[in-house]
Parts: C-alpha cells; sequence; structure tokens
C-alpha cells in the first residue's frame, strides 16, 4: 500500500477548459479519502488523473512515493499498479468471472495455478466464490459490481480508486456494497480514493474527505471536520445544505442584505455563543465588510407566528415539509429567500406562517455569497 | 359522425385484441386469418399490414417465387454439370471471399486507426477514404483500367525508371483487388460503429489492471468488436458475391468468368438457346446461399448495448504517428485519388495512346458523350427510373418501418424478413427473378421491369434508415396522442411518421443515388428505350469508346461523390439538432 | 359480404400506389403505335444515333428507338422473343449473312420491299430478297505504330513467337463478325483448325468485342490486334498510334446486313429505313463513319483502300451459316 501525493497538480482540457488548479493533496498510507464535489466540479478528472487516463498540464504526481507524472516523468496507466472501479462496472462481457477477476494477474505473468488460487480467494472475499463460471450477463449489478471490485484488488494495488463505483446501484443494496467496501479496504489497509457526488456516502464512509469546486480543492478534513469547520461558504452550503445570506458585518454585527436576518456575532440572535467567524480578522475596525452567513438546516429554531405580533419581514411561510429519517426537512419562503431547517418535535404545515430564529451561523468574511450558491 | 359513434362501441374488443387475450366468438376465428380484418377496432392499422404485405407480396414473394419454380426444373439442373458453371461459381466464391477478407481487414485497421488512433488531419482523412464507396464499381474499374494499361501512367513511370514490370489490373487477382477496393468502405463504416459502441472504460479497466495499448486492443477491443467484424465480412461477402462490373470489365478479358458474368454471357450471348432455365438455377444457388448467410448472421450475438462510459480510449500511436499518417495519406491517394485523375486524363485526351500533354488535352469527349443521344435517354431513363424507386420505396419502406416498430404483430418478422432479404441478394437473382415474372405481367420489354426490380432490391435502405431513429423514439409519444383521442392510425401517421419522415427522405435520397448509377440489374433487364447511365456507360467501354466512357463514368464518379457527401452531411446536421 | 369487400379494397390500392408513385416512368415499347420504329442494332451508339438523325430528318414524323448491343446479345434477345410468340422490333441491323440466311429459313424476316437494292453489287443483296448488305466490314490486322515497325502481312504470320502474348482479339461469343471469322478461318484451307491451334498457343488476349480490341492495340497493351477495318482507322484519325494492315491470305468481311422482321406492324417505315441506309445519302454517312460503303459511288473513306485493293474472302455463307457454331465451340474448346 502507498500513499499518493499531488503538488500544485493542474489539468487544462483541450479546449480551454480548465479541470484541475493548483491541486494539493496528499493521501496516507491506508487511508479512505472521500472526494466530493458537484458535477463538473472536477473530482473525477482528478482521480483519472491519478489513474493515468489524464496528462497533468502541471504539477507533480507521486503514487508510493515515486514520481509518476510532472517533470518530464509520464507513467501509462497500466504501469502504475493501481486499482480501479468504474461507475458501470466495466465489467468484460466475453470474459467470465474469473477470467475477469484473473486478467491483471494474467498481465503480470503469475503462473496459472497461483492465478487461480488467488482469484477464488478474492472472490470468496466479495462473496461471489460460486460464480466463477459465469458470464457477466448473467449477474446481478450488484455482483458484478463485486466482480468489478474483486478485478480491482486481485493484483495488491498501490491504491484503490472507485470512481462513483457504488451510485449506479440501488438502496439498500448500495447501503449494503458500502459497508462491505469499508471492511474490505480496512482488512487489507488498503489506500482509497473515492469520488461520489453523494454527501452522505462521502461522510459515512471516507477518514478524510476533499471537497471539490470548479477545479480547486475547497478543502480537506475528515467529515467532522468539515461539517463544524467548513472553511468557507460553499463547502458550509455543498456539505451541510446551509443556506447562504450574503450581508455586512459591521461592529460585531451582521447585517444580511435580507430585511429579516441581522444578530450579534459571537452569540445568537438570543445571545447564545454559537455564531462563529472564518476568515480575516473581522471583527477589528468599524470599516463595513461585506460576508456571507452560512445557516444550516439544524442552526434554525421556528417559533409559532402567533406569539408576538413581530414585523411581516420576520415571518416565513412553509412551502413544503417533507418527513425524513431526522425529522421534518422543511422548506420555508422567508420574503422571497429560501430558507431549508430541520424540524423535529412537532409538524409544520404547508402555508403556515412561522417565524425563524436562527441560533447558529457561520460567518464567512470576505467572500460574496450569491453566486457560490449550492449546487447539489 | 357515424364513423365516430361506432369507434365508441367497440373499443373493450380492440383492447382484448391488443393484449393478445383471444376474445370468443368471431374474433378467434380472426386470428386465424392470413391477413387480420381490417375492422375499425384497428383504427386502420390492419389496413396499412394488409396493402404493405401485398405490395411485398407482389415485389418479393412472386419473383422469388417463380425463380424457385423455373430454378428446380429438371431441365434446369443440368447446369451443374457444366464445368464451366463450377468454375464461375468457384471463382465467385473465392473472389468474394478472398475480397471480403481483405476488405474487413482494411476495414477493421482504418476504423482503428481512424477512429482511435492520434493521427493528424483524421477528419479530413475519414471522408478520403470513403470515397470509392462514392463511386459505382464498374466505374472504380475504368479507372483503374486507365490507370494500368500497358500505356497507362504506372507502367510508363516504371518504363522510365528502367523497371519492366508490365502491372496489369485484368485477371482474378485484380478482380479480388478492386471487389476489396470498393467494399472496405462499408466494411470500415460497419466497424467503426460497432468500435463506437465499445463503452471506453471496459479499455480504461485493462489499462489500469496492467495492459499497454496493444494489449488492450489484442484482449479488449477486438474480441468485442467481433459481431462487428463478423457483419462487416457477411456484408461486403454478399455483396462482392453480386458484383458484375468489376468481374465483367476485369475479369473477361483473363477469361476470369464468375457466376454474374456467366449469368450476363448465358443471357447475352447466342450460343445458349433457352437461357432461362439454367441461369434460373444458378440463380437459386445464389438465393439459397444468402438466405443461409442471412439467416447465420442473425442468430449470432449482435453488438449488443455494452454500457455507457467514456470515449474510447486514444490509441497513442507514440513514434508510429507520422509512419501511420504517411501510410494513411498514400493509401487515399493510390486507391481512392490516382484512379480518378487517370480516368479523368482518359476522358480528356482525343484517342488511346495520345500522348499526355496539355496541349492534347480537349472536352470533346465530355461534350461529346454527355450530348450524344444514347448517353442523353440513358440520363433520363436513369432519372426517372431512380426517382421512381426512390418514391415507391421512400413510401413503402416509411410503412413497412412503421408497423415493424410500432405495431407489434407476429407477422413481424416474416415482414422483416421479406423486407431486408432482397438487400443481401445478388443484384443478378432479382433481376433473374423480374426477368421471369415480366412476361406474365405484360411488362417484359419495359422500363416498368427495371423498376420493380430497383423497389426490391432498394426498399431496405429506406427501411433501415427509418427504422434506427424510429425504435428510439418513445412510445408514450404515441400513446399520448391515444389518449387525447387519436384512433391508432391516426396517432401512428401524425405523431411517429411525421417525426420519421425525414429519415426516410433520406432514405429515399440514397436510393436515388444508388440506383441512378445501377448497374448489374439493368444490363440484364435493359430493353429498347430502357437503356440507363450505367448501360450507357458499359455499351460505350464495350464498343471501344474508351474517351466517351470515361468521360461519362468521370461525370458519374463527381456527382456521385458530391450528392452522397451532401446527403451524408445534411443527415449528420440533422442528427446533431 | 361486406367484411369481405373491406378486406379486399386495400388489395386495390397496390396498383393505384405502384402506378401513381411511379406515373412517367416510360411507356411499353409498343411499336404497333403508328409511326413508331424499333431497330435493333449492334452499330456503336455514336454511329447509329447519326443514322436515326438523318432518317428522321428525311421522315417526318417518324420516330426511331434503338436498342443496341453487341450481335451475340440481339441474337439471344430475338430468340427469347420469338419464343415469348412476337419479336418486338421492326428493323435488325447487325452480323452476318448466315444469320440472316437463318432468320430468313425460320420466316422471321419479311421479304424487303426496297428501291435501291438494285445499285448494289449483287453478292451483298439476298437472292430471295430477305437482307441487304449495308457496309463492308472486313477484319483485319491492326498494329501499334510505337511497338511494331512493320505490320504481319498475313493471318498466318500472326502465330510466329514474335507475336505471343502480344495479340488482341474480340471474342466470337459476344461478336458477331468474330463469329463469322472463326468460320471463315476454319474454312480457309490456307489456315483450319491448325492455324487456329497454332494461334490460340500464341496466348491472345481475348477481349469482349471489337471496340476495345481496338483500345488495347492504341494504347499499346497489345502490339497487335484482329479487329474490323474502321475501329482501328477511326482510332488512327484521332491520333492514335495504330496502322491497318490487309492481311495478303485473304480479308473476311461481314456486310452488316438490315432486314426486317415479318411481326413488324411497320413494314413500310421499316422498307423506308433499310434503304435508306443503302441510299447514296445512307452510304455516304457510312463512309464518313469510316465504314467501306456497299455502293460504288459513295466514295471511300479517308485513309481507306479501294475496295478493288483488298483480297476480300467470299466463302459459302451456307457452309458458314452451318459451320459457325461449330467453329466458335472449336474455338472456345481451345481457350479452355
Amino acid at each position: 500500500m502507498a500513499t499518493i501525493e499531488l503538488t500544485n497538480l493542474g489539468h487544462v482540457y483541450g479546449n480551454g477548459h480548465v479541470g484541475l488548479d493548483g491541486i494539493e493533496l496528499d493521501v496516507r498510507d491506508g487511508e479512505f479519502l472521500a472526494l466530493l464535489g458537484p458535477s463538473g466540479s472536477g473530482k473525477t478528472t482528478l482521480l483519472r488523473t491519478i489513474a493515468g487516463f489524464l496528462r497533468p498540464s502541471a504539477g507533480n504526481l507521486a503514487i508510493g512515493g515515486r514520481s509518476v507524472a510532472g517533470d518530464g516523468v509520464w507513467l501509462p496507466p497500466e504501469k502504475r499498479e493501481l486499482g480501479m472501479v468504474f461507475q458501470d462496472h466495466a465489467i468484460w462481457p466475453h470474459l467470465n468471472v474469473a477470467g475477469n477477476v484473473g486478467y491483471p494477474l494474467k498481465l503480470e505473468g503469475v503462473p496459472r495455478i497461483q492465478i487461480a488460487r488467488r482469484v477464488a480467494a478474492v472472490l470468496d472475499q466479495v462473496g461471489l466464490s460460486e460464480y466463477a463460471k459465469r458470464k457477466p450477463a448473467a449477474l446481478s449489478g450488484g455482483q458484478r459490481q463485486r466482480v468489478a471490485l474483486a478485478r480491482a484488488i486481485v493484483a495488491k494495488p498501490q491504491a484503490l480508486l472507485l470512481d462513483e463505483a457504488l451510485s449506479a446501484l440501488d438502496e439498500p443494496l448500495r447501503a449494503r456494497l458500502r459497508l462491505e467496501l469499508r471492511a474490505l479496504t480496512r482488512e487489507e489497509g488498503l489506500t482509497a480514493v473515492h469520488v461520489t457526488h453523494d454527501r452522505a456516502e462521502a461522510l459515512g464512509l471516507a477518514d478524510r474527505v476533499a471537497v471539490l469546486n470548479r477545479g480547486k480543492i475547497q478543502q480537506v478534513g475528515t467529515p467532522r471536520e468539515l461539517l463544524e469547520n467548513p472553511v468557507n461558504a460553499f463547502v458550509a452550503s455543498f456539505v451541510s445544505d446551509a443556506t447562504l445570506f450574503p450581508g455586512t458585518v459591521v461592529d460585531g454585527h451582521f447585517h444580511a442584505d435580507h430585511p429579516g436576518l441581522r444578530f450579534r456575532i459571537g452569540s445568537d440572535t438570543h445571545g447564545n455563543p454559537a455564531i462563529r467567524v472564518i476568515g480575516e480578522r473581522a471583527l477589528a475596525g468599524a470599516r463595513p465588510r461585506r460576508a456571507v452567513a452560512a445557516v444550516a438546516p439544524t442552526g434554525v429554531r421556528l417559533e409559532p407566528a402567533a406569539r408576538k405580533a413581530p414585523l411581516d419581514i420576520q415571518l416565513a411561510r412553509v412551502t413544503s415539509a417533507l418527513y425524513g429519517r431526522h425529522g421534518y426537512e422543511t422548506s420555508l419562503d422567508w420574503a422571497g429567500t429560501g430558507l431549508r431547517v430541520l424540524v423535529d418535535g412537532w409538524v409544520p404545515k404547508e402555508g403556515e406562517l412561522v417565524r425563524p430564529v436562527v441560533e447558529m451561523a457561520h460567518v464567512f468574511c470576505g467572500e460574496s455569497g450569491g453566486g457560490e450558491g449550492r449546487a447539489a | 359522425m357515424a364513423f365516430h359513434t361506432i369507434e365508441k362501441t367497440v373499443p373493450e374488443q380492440g383492447r382484448e385484441f391488443a393484449l393478445g387475450v383471444p376474445v370468443p366468438g368471431s374474433g378467434r376465428r380472426n386470428r386465424n386469418l392470413p391477413f387480420r380484418r381490417p375492422g375499425r377496432a384497428w383504427g386502420g392499422l390492419g389496413m396499412l399490414r394488409t396493402v404493405v404485405w401485398v405490395a411485398m407480396a407482389f415485389l418479393v414473394g412472386v419473383p422469388l417465387a417463380a425463380l424457385v419454380l423455373q430454378g428446380i426444373q429438371p431441365e434446369a439442373r443440368v447446369v451443374f454439370g457444366d464445368p464451366a458453371v463450377a468454375s464461375a461459381a468457384l471463382n465467385s466464391v473465392a473472389s468474394a471471399t478472398g475480397s471480403a477478407l481483405l476488405a474487413t481487414v482494411a476495414g477493421a485497421f482504418l476504423a482503428v486507426v481512424l477512429e482511435r488512433g492520434n493521427v493528424p488531419s483524421k477528419g479530413m482523412l475519414r471522408w478520403l477514404v470513403l470515397l470509392p464507396f462514392l463511386i459505382p464499381p464498374f466505374i472504380g474499374a475504368l479507372a483503374w483500367m486507365a490507370l494500368l494499361g500497358a500505356n497507362g501512367p504506372v507502367n510508363k513511370s516504371l518504363q522510365s525508371l528502367g523497371i519492366d514490370a508490365k502491372l496489369s489490373i485484368f485477371g482474378g487477382w485484380g478482380v479480388v483487388f478492386l471487389l476489396a477496393v470498393h467494399s472496405y468502405p462499408v466494411a470500415y463504416l460497419v466497424i467503426a460503429a460497432a468500435l463506437r459502441r465499445i463503452p471506453g472504460n471496459l479499455e480504461e479497466a485493462a489499462r489500469i489492471s496492467g495492459a499497454g495499448t496493444a494489449r488492450v486492443l489484442g484482449t479488449v477491443t477486438l474480441p468485442l468488436l467481433r459481431p462487428g467484424l463478423l457483419a462487416a465480412f457477411v456484408l461486403t461477402l454478399v455483396a462482392n458475391l453480386s458484383d458484375f462490373g468489376i468481374p465483367a470489365l476485369i475479369g473477361l478479358p483473363e477469361r476470369y468468368t464468375t457466376l454474374t458474368t456467366l449469368v450476363y454471357r448465358y443471357l447475352a450471348s447466342s450460343t445458349t438457346s433457352n437461357p432461362l432455365p439454367a441461369v434460373s438455377a444458378i440463380g437459386l444457388v445464389l438465393l439459397a446461399l444468402a438466405v443461409l448467410t442471412v439467416l447465420a448472421q442473425r442468430r449470432l450475438p449482435t453488438g449488443t448495448q455494452l454500457g455507457s462510459g467514456p470515449a474510447g480510449m486514444e490509441l497513442e500511436l507514440g513514434r508510429a504517428r507520422i509512419p501511420v499518417a504517411v501510410l494513411l495519406w498514400l493509401w487515399t491517394a493510390i486507391i481512392c485519388l490516382v484512379p480518378l485523375l487517370a480516368l479523368a486524363s482518359q476522358a480528356l485526351l482525343p484517342a488511346p495512346g495520345v500522348a499526355l500533354t496539355w496541349e492534347n488535352l480537349t472536352l470533346d469527349n465530355i461534350i461529346r458523350a454527355s450530348t450524344s443521344p444514347g448517353a442523353v435517354s440513358g440520363i433520363g431513363n436513369s432519372i426517372m427510373l431512380a426517382g421512381g424507386a426512390a418514391l415507391c420505396c421512400t413510401v413503402l419502406g416509411l410503412g413497412i418501418a412503421l408497423l415493424l416498430t410500432r405495431d407489434k404483430h407476429r407477422s413481424n418478422p416474416a415482414l422483416d424478413v421479406a423486407a431486408t432479404l432482397p438487400q443481401a441478394l445478388p443484384g443478378l437473382v432479382i433481376a433473374v427473378g423480374w426477368l421471369l415474372i415480366a412476361p406474365m405481367l405484360g411488362i417484359f420489354n419495359t422500363s416498368w421491369v427495371i423498376l420493380g426490380a430497383y423497389v426490391m432490391a432498394f426498399l431496405a435502405l429506406v427501411v433501415q434508415a427509418v427504422r434506427a431513429p424510429m425504435a428510439s423514439v418513445s412510445s408514450t409519444l404515441e400513446e399520448a396522442a391515444r389518449s387525447a383521442g387519436a384512433t391508432p392510425l391516426r396517432a401512428l401517421l401524425d405523431v411517429t411518421a411525421r417525426l420519421a419522415v425525414p429519415a426516410a427522405v433520406t432514405g429515399g435520397v440514397v436510393v436515388l443515388l444508388t440506383a441512378v448509377r445501377e448497374l448489374t440489374i439493368s444490363i440484364l433487364l435493359v430493353a429498347p428505350g430502357s437503356q440507363t447511365l450505367g448501360v450507357a456507360i458499359f455499351n460505350l467501354q464495350q464498343s471501344g469508346d474508351y474517351g466517351g466512357a470515361s468521360a461519362l463514368a468521370l461525370l458519374v464518379a463527381l456527382v456521385g461523390i458530391l450528392g452522397l457527401s451532401a446527403t451524408a452531411a445534411l443527415a449528420n446536421r440533422r442528427a446533431d439538432k | 359480404m361486406k367484411n369481405r369487400l373491406t378486406a379486399l379494397a386495400p388489395l386495390m390500392l397496390i396498383p393505384v400506389l405502384g402506378l401513381t408513385a411511379c406515373a412517367g416512368v416510360g411507356t411499353p415499347a409498343d411499336a404497333a403505335a403508328t409511326k413508331t420504329l424499333t431497330v435493333y442494332t449492334s452499330e456503336p451508339q455514336a454511329k447509329i444515333d447519326q443514322v436515326v438523325e438523318a432518317f428522321e430528318k428525311a421522315n417526318a414524323g417518324v420516330e426511331v428507338k434503338v436498342f443496341r448491343a453487341a450481335t451475340g446479345e440481339l441474337k439471344t434477345r430475338i430468340a427469347t422473343e420469338k419464343q415469348a410468340g412476337k419479336i418486338t422490333a421492326d428493323v435488325v441491323l447487325a452480323a452476318d449473312v448466315p444469320t440472316f440466311e437463318s432468320y430468313a429459313a425460320d420466316g422471321s424476316l419479311a421479304k424487303l420491299d426496297i428501291e435501291n437494292g438494285a445499285d448494289l453489287d449483287k453478292k451483298f443483296v439476298d437472292a430471295e430478297g430477305h437482307w441487304v448488305g449495308t457496309r463492308i466490314i472486313p477484319t483485319i490486322i491492326a498494329y501499334n505504330t510505337g511497338a511494331v515497325s512493320e505490320a504481319p502481312a498475313s493471318w498466318a504470320s500472326l502465330t510466329e513467337d514474335t507475336y505471343k502474348g502480344k495479340i488482341a482479339m474480340p471474342n466470337p461469343d459476344v461478336s458477331g463478325a468474330a463469329a463469322f471469322n472463326t468460320a471463315v478461318w476454319l474454312q480457309e484451307p490456307k489456315l483450319g483448325k491448325g492455324w487456329m491451334e497454332k494461334l490460340v498457343a500464341n496466348d491472345p488476349t481475348v477481349l469482349e468485342s471489337n471496340g476495345p480490341v481496338g483500345q488495347a492495340v492504341a494504347e499499346g497493351s497489345s502490339e497487335v490486334g484482329i479487329v474490323v477495318d474502321y475501329v482501328a482507322r477511326e482510332l488512327a484519325a484521332k491520333g492514335s498510334p495504330i496502322a491497318v494492315g490487309y492481311p495478303s491470305d485473304g480479308v473476311p468481311y461481314v456486310s452488316q446486313p438490315a432486314g426486317v422482321f415479318a411481326d413488324s406492324a411497320n413494314q413500310e417505315v421499316a422498307n423506308d429505313f433499310v434503304d435508306f441506309l443503302i441510299s447514296k445519302e445512307g452510304q455516304e454517312l457510312a463512309v464518313s463513319q469510316s465504314y467501306l460503303p456497299v455502293r460504288g459511288d459513295a466514295g471511300v473513306p479517308a485513309g481507306a483502300p479501294a475496295l478493288s485493293e483488298i483480297n476480300l474472302l467470299d466463302p459459302d455463307q451456307v457452309k458458314i451459316a452451318d459451320g459457325q457454331k461449330a467453329a466458335v465451340d472449336f474455338f472456345n474448346s481451345l481457350l479452355k
């Protein structure tokens, strides 16, 4: 098993589109790293660059301490000793299961008896020992993905690359394979890089997650770090599903452009110390600065509208309330801004008027917000 | 109004039919009739089906039945004892197989290199390698004869270099070579399409497993390409088995006779008193061969959808990049361009053996040949016949494709075979079939025979052109029309047919451009006053007017190249929308 | 009952569909129409076009339809039509006397009713009036002036080793003149089977008809060719390096006879056409087309010798007619 080190990696497509820009990333030995981002963010480009299907236009890429791309070095994919699982499994229809799984060993020149032994062992690991002689056409989707996984790990690769490997499967099979995958990589001590656009999958599966947007890494951290300390509005919005409020910071207060939201930084509107500021020394000086407040669905409390007689702009109308595992995922129309709130303990009704109270938020100074809206 | 009310009284029955549930009483009996009663519950679809079936019985069934009946007569069987027939059959099979193999290999090479390789100026090359496809084979033969004549440009140049090689295109090898030249573009198109259907990630999976480009090609790409290669081989085999122009012009001077030229001889020479039984017997054998090939091909695994994924892997040619590019340019120059130039020079010189200098060039041949009454009437006849065939094929082909894709019926497999089998038949089989039924229909010695044979031969072009886009149009569009109150036929005509018409017209244009340059069928069916352009050129060549023949051939080649390129470009643009 | 009728209705649509879709593609060749004449001929297309043009100019209101093919093909067509019941052509202009004798014998030809026959040498006119010769087409030895300095003097000289693999000749299966010549050669005492065996042993290139032979000699792919003289003279006139030699041991010729079919409903116009062919005007046209004329008063083509200077072979036409098929078969058997 090995590390993967990316230094200032860049990729520009033939049509001028920038796929990757200044990527700095170290995947540790035996680590399970997820690449998370909206479609077009560059996560697949990054994975394909590691695999060797794309040639970086700048920077360095080293696998297991050996440089494989950059500085005039170029190692094609077949020389990188990697394993890869593709989105729609890419099982060769003209070979049977054993033929598919044994192919990398055959290329290595492993004697036939050893191939058979190793293939049997790996098929056993993925629970397909009965299926060695089957043709891929006779397998179910989950079984094919297991074959693909077996093929990817059979030759004990330096690292395992997973390209949306579970996306084509339906729940609950997907959840089961997720668990199996995690167990397998732990067991084998595999370094794994897993591309996904599914937040829950990335956060649940990975040791660390790298969030990408527009070809740049936004943040690398453990799932918990991403949720609790997002480094910018995009990460907050993409990872935690936060609603973004552009506004201004003046004198320790955040004044959203939205007329209903303003609060003191450092404590919530009720004085709870939950509003965090990220960015430059925002509080110093009285000069107004542009900033963005990210409000996660769990950071808002809804109060009945009738309790006081507040201003109209402080009221929001429930547009939808969908029951989910953690409560009602409620959407509000708050004077023109769509706000997402997780409601637990009571049942919001469509059309009902409520008063949102922001209890937690991240304020990102020096960002304009708006354009960086969430994409998921 | 009355119609409308009746319509409403029978929906129950109609629905049950549609679901395939036998209805007691009269409905059940109806299911056993060869053609379903075109009852109103069918909203006219049954009528369309009946019309199409009757047309197909007349256009395909009757000529083939006549051929079979005539061919199994005892007097016909005598022909198989003739050693000339045996050697012609051997030559036919050998030249068709050899050329189809060459064409498939060449097509596969071109497909891999031009679809996947990082060759410079790919777009231009892709068009240029298709040129022989746009030129009728017999005109290609004329061009190569001009190029490789004893005092043609090639042999002259070799002589001036002191090499007395005396290259000649005539004979069996020339036939195989030229058949391959004229069929490899089809193989290339078929294989390239199959190659594009192979998802790139199957190849990437092999690369990440440790296989280099060549290894991927050998262990993954080519095995997956097998159905495509086989399809290309069978297609070119059948086409080459039936070609007349090349074996007639290239083979006969060296007494290399194939079945097509033998049949022509039988029909055209005085030595056989009544050639029809013998010719039918030969036709019957070719028919059986074609049916067997088609059936065999249907049993083979087709290019199933293998999944999606990125475009196929780019073939990194590395150091071979420039040599491959040079090879391809030489290929296009030698195979596609130089023969045309030789044809042009022959057309522009006043007489054979005259030195090729600027002063000697003249437009006389072109003017004379293109304004002579024979050529003018040939052009007129060909345009009329091809236009008529295109129109008939478009209308009928559209109907057939609609029924095949939109109406699940147990006669569909039979209809499918009836519509596509003639394409696999040698033109000579079709011609003989029509020759046999013409006196019965009272159209012997008229243009109608040629027209009928053209429609039979080219119908499949339209059916195939319409079928693919129709299959991809969701049937829910039609269901929406049905729920809006349209009868099945009305829904078919208002929605699906409208969407299919552009494809049908494209197919019709291809029929037009193919039929207008046709030789094999028209030379066997030609009658006073119905000489086609192909026959006119062939006659000019046969009567020794090479200059005139080349001039007309050059015009046909240029019109064909421009016409088919333009059609393809328009069709592509429409597909992109 | 009503249902059955509805079922049949679509059947009737078919011919309508076919007819409307194909309207105007051509009408059946109906020779019975008042002034349409159908001519079967083996003349080169350009030449017959000129003849037709001149004839139509002189006979307003007549439309001539030409079906041109090699003689062998024409004979097959005529035989097939005869079998089917009726020959659809009015006039045939092709081939050689034996063919016409056989047509006359089986009653296919009508007796001619022409005026100009009297002006011709008797050997060009059928004594029984079924056919008349229209041009003299001798078969000679043509050679490429770039490759050969001196013409082969005789048929006999073609069997010499010098000409091995260098001779082109037309296929007697296809070319009427070639079939005729084969029979003549076999019956010439000085030539005969022995000569033909030696000729074929010299590996000649057998091309489909006379035209391609002329081309082959002109472009040099064959150095000498056995070919009808006008083909070679025309190429020479256009600048090709080809010249003509009349063999000393005799020149076989065909007279391209014309006749009118008994089935023709246009006897009068058909006879007019035949008469036109041998009229002074028709023969002058033939001369301008490089043919040797059958009339003495039409001149000779440029570069051609006078008829009297050529040693024409005049064998017994009946014997030739009887021997032609066997001769062609013999030739074919040598090729295998």
